[in-house]
């Protein structure tokens, strides 16, 4: 598994498994995305698991007109993975 | 320790996944024939495909037409369910759907501007259907994928499987660590609201939920049901009958009469059956979400 901070440029409907709250453009994240390291430390995700972010500040340079937060303390952590420990999603499809 | 094989594709317009324990082939003969059950499910009961049985059975309203056993199954089912909730489930309401913005982009006849109630609209004889207005059978179609896919996988000796469609499940045996945990996504691609463990052997779940799409369709008025229920997951033995039971709850308000299920209100609480609390792992969540439960 691998762990990746990454800043969010636009509202991308995502949110925090931390908090619970959305994440908001600008914000900084650290992106859980369980997955296998192939040769050349390309990263391949593993199918049947979802994308978890956590809030991790207010961007990098901290020069962003957001709310700074940090939810990747060790409950945030606990519940993003927990989330991530799932065999299968139910949920709307929409049809 | 038991390995399940994972594989995913998609089907009926949906993500399609499938774990496994069993052996390689085995397992691999498992995704197959669970592919040939969702295909030939799309080509008999989607409303997305011209060429689909049902199209041509509502292009043939109100005559009837010979149909395949896939479409006279699902159209059975709709039936009892039309009957058995004294008309709130109703396959009629396709006019609607599409008005509402859930098009399919299918070429249909015009729907009745109003829905007669106590209507026998489904005729029958051997072989021949038809319908007195064009139908929907919507999540029936996706319940019913599943319950024959799960059934061609048991015919292979497979015991242990999760299988999910579109976020409806059907889940048998165990996983290979315990009981198989499933996340609760919230509407419209919200956070999760909870994670559930599944501790029978066998179960399947379905989820409804009135989404930006507005795509439930109160028979009573033809437009977009408003009530106080937004989504609502059903747990039972049977795929299609839950999906039926789920739409039915957002219909209701309030998913009375099903033993096991979660709904999430307009006040944005999740809420659950007494019977349905105790699959629900709430500490899994985050402090606010759990908060949020009953």
């Amino acid at each position: 598994m691998t762990f990746e901070a990454e800043t969010l440029h636009a509202p991308t409907g995502e949110w925090c498994a931390g908090c619970g709250e959305q994440i908001i453009h600008g914000q900084s994240v650290i992106r859980l995305e369980a997955g296998l390291v192939l040769a050349e430390r390309r990263f391949d995700a593993l199918i049947m698991r979802p994308t978890v972010y956590l809030h991790a500040g207010g961007g990098y340079d901290a020069g962003y007109d957001v709310a700074d937060r940090w939810c990747a303390t060790p409950e945030g952590f606990q519940a993003a993975l927990a989330l991530l420990s799932v065999h299968g999603e139910a949920g709307p499809s929409g049809h | 320790m038991r390995h399940a094989t994972p594989f995913a594709d998609e089907a009926l317009g949906s993500p399609l996944r499938l774990l496994v324990i069993a052996p390689t082939a085995t397992a691999e003969a498992a995704w197959g024939a669970v592919r040939v059950e969702m295909a030939a499910v799309d080509a008999a009961l989607s409303r997305h495909r011209e060429d689909s049985e049902l199209i041509l059975l509502n292009h043939a309203s109100p005559g009837c037409i010979p149909v395949g056993g896939r479409l006279r199954h699902a159209l059975a089912l709709a039936w009892r369910a039309y009957r058995s909730s004294l008309g709130r489930f109703d396959p009629r309401i396709i006019g609607a759907l599409e008005a509402a913005g859930d098009r399919a982009g299918v070429p249909l006849p015009s729907s009745p501007a109003r829905l007669r109630p106590e209507e026998r609209w489904l005729r029958a004889d051997r072989h021949r259907r038809g319908v007195l207005a064009p139908v929907d059978l919507g999540g029936i179609g996706k319940g019913l994928a599943l319950r024959w896919s799960a059934e061609r996988i048991r015919r292979l000796g497979v015991r242990d499987f999760l299988l999910e469609a579109g976020g409806d499940i059907v889940a048998a045996g165990s996983a290979p660590g315990g009981g198989w945990r499933v996340s609760l996504a919230g509407p419209d691609g919200q956070r999760p609201l909870a994670v559930l463990e599944l501790p029978v052997a066998s179960v399947a779940l379905a989820t409804s939920a009135q989404t930006r799409r507005r795509h439930i369709i109160d028979p009573a008025t033809l437009r977009p049901v408003d009530g106080p229920a937004r989504q609502a997951t059903v747990a039972g033995a049977d795929p299609a009958w839950a999906e039926v039971r789920s739409k039915l709850a957002i219909l209701a308000g309030t998913p009375a009469g099903t033993e096991r299920a979660w709904w999430y209100g307009a006040d944005g609480r999740l809420r659950a059956t007494a019977s349905a609390r105790e699959w629900v792992a709430w500490e899994a969540l985050s402090p606010s979400a759990s908060s949020a439960a009953c």
